[in-house]
């Protein structure tokens, strides 16, 4: 038999025979979607752990490429001088915002990228203060010889982002890429972008998770007192 | 290379993210401050008028004043005692040899001229016909120096006021006076091109800063990190004023002997 690539299928299938003991039956209570779940977020905390203090993440180094989802938002809603889309998920939290990673915004009229720069929520009044022509302006220079800075975008880690325009509302979309690995987008044959030495600190963890459960209470009554 | 390029060069080079562009590029505009040339291009510069009028300039901040004489300009220079006051009771005249500038905020510029009489000129110490600036000489009679290379005569002179916004040029009468400022409506923007030989020097000072407060990095590091942006320093203001040790060496030797006793 060919042996699999690691899918999300194939290693939930061998937590709960790991778990279990034997081969997955309809019916059982700690269920092949539970086991999904718990997969993601072991990979996305071990991610984090592992990976982005590997390359040193607090100084703000790069991070892993396996852990970028990318994501594009269609939905630009006006607020203002400016405007600000909403987060399609919740990246794992880095300093300085890295969670989320890049910011394009895309005139969908005259299909151009507009990269955006982040300045964080902390400093966003300090740095109009001090550079006030960055307060409404965004720079399409991306065709010409200068570089392609757009604009600049403010997250404070919840789930609008705010964009230095209010032109964006109408005739853009927004591409972002943000940390972490999203249960969403991934099918039960889709290859984990996990590393091989993770492997195994996965099925760990997850097995940690699922001992430390409670065992099944067959007795139907208020459970309050358990 | 503009702003933007230069900061994303330092990001790229240091191996940190685009999060790391504002606070560069906060530094990469103190930076520009730092360098003591006109590494964008801001200063400009505008002819004094004769008489009142608009001018189409917007000063930011006062540089100097200068003088063209045949092909070349000639810098004017300061005198403290200059009375702006005095030359504030001039009429606002076509004549007069003595010029008082009063610049308004929409660019008008006011323009005062007289002839300042022997005694007052005289009090301004700024040279008349019967005395020939004895300030400038010692009490043994020996010139200390100050009008080496100047011409005799009544010196052209000016005096700057940042808080009246006043102007006083004396003996410019027939002199066409050149104003050079820093423009006011010359905002820094990320694509703002950096004049090519401060690019390094830029970039250099960008990576010693951001270094100097970041308590992960050891001393000696910093200092390497300072050491490598005087070096760039010094290489842009070499090349900007193609001026070497060598040269100024070369300068002393050529140029002094043994001082008159």
């Amino acid at each position: 038999m060919a042996k699999a690539a690691l899918t999300l299928g194939r290693l939930a299938e061998q937590i709960y025979l790991l778990y279990s003991g034997s081969t997955m039956l309809a019916g059982a209570k700690t269920t092949e979607e539970e086991i999904k779940y718990l997969l993601v977020q072991q990979i996305n905390r071990l991610l984090k752990v592992e990976r982005l203090q590997e390359t040193n993440l607090n100084d703000y180094r790069l991070p892993d490429t396996t852990i970028i989802s990318n994501y594009t938002v269609s939905t630009v809603t006006a607020d203002g001088d400016r405007s600000y889309f909403d987060l399609p998920a919740f990246p794992i939290s880095a300093p300085h915002g890295m969670g989320l990673y890049e910011v394009v915004v895309v005139d969908t009229v005259d299909n151009i990228e507009y990269e955006m720069v982040p300045v964080p929520s902390g400093y966003l009044r300090t740095f109009l203060s001090l550079y006030p022509n960055w307060k409404n302006k965004f720079y399409a220079f991306s065709e010409s010889f200068g570089g392609a800075t757009g604009g600049w975008y403010s997250w404070d880690g919840g789930r609008k982002v705010l964009l230095n325009s209010a032109d964006f509302a109408t005739g853009h979309s927004v591409k972002i890429k943000l940390l972490l690995v999203d249960i969403s987008g991934m099918s039960d044959t889709d290859i984990l972008p996990i590393p091989a030495d993770m492997e195994a600190t996965v099925i760990e963890g997850v097995m940690n998770l699922l001992r430390s459960r409670l065992p099944e209470d067959k007795v139907i009554d208020d459970s309050s007192a358990r | 290379m503009t702003i933007d390029q230069i900061v994303r060069r330092t990001i790229l080079e240091m191996g940190y993210t685009i999060h790391q562009y504002p606070f560069f590029y906060n530094l990469a505009i103190h930076g520009l401050q730092e360098m003591e040339i006109d590494t964008i291009g801001n200063v400009s510069e505008v002819k004094l008028p004769k008489s009142s009028g608009s001018v189409d300039f917007n000063m930011g901040m006062f540089v100097g004043v200068r003088y063209l004489n045949g092909g070349h300009f000639i810098s004017v220079p300061e005198n403290d005692s200059l009375s702006l006051d005095r030359l504030s009771t001039a009429p606002v005249s076509t004549s007069g040899n003595d010029f008082l500038y009063s610049f308004g905020s929409n660019g008008y510029v006011t323009v005062r001229r007289t002839d300042e009489t022997k005694a007052v000129r005289a009090g301004m110490t700024i040279g008349n016909e019967y005395e020939y600036n004895g300030f400038n000489f010692n009490i043994h009679g020996e010139p200390k120096g100050r009008l080496f290379g100047a011409a005799a005569g009544n010196p052209t002179q000016f005096r700057y006021s940042f808080a009246n916004k006043q102007l006083a040029v004396v003996n410019a009468a027939d002199k066409d006076v050149y104003l050079t400022f820093l423009s006011a409506s010359d905002e820094k923007t990320p694509a703002t091109v950096i004049n090519p030989i401060a690019v390094e020097a830029l970039t250099a000072y960008i990576k010693a800063k951001y270094l100097e407060g970041k308590r992960s990095v050891g001393v000696a590091d910093k200092q390497l990190a300072n050491r490598e942006f005087q070096n760039a320093h010094r290489v842009m203001r070499a090349r900007r004023f193609q001026l070497t040790k060598e040269d100024i060496l070369q300068s002393f030797k050529t140029s002094y002997g043994l001082a008159i006793k």
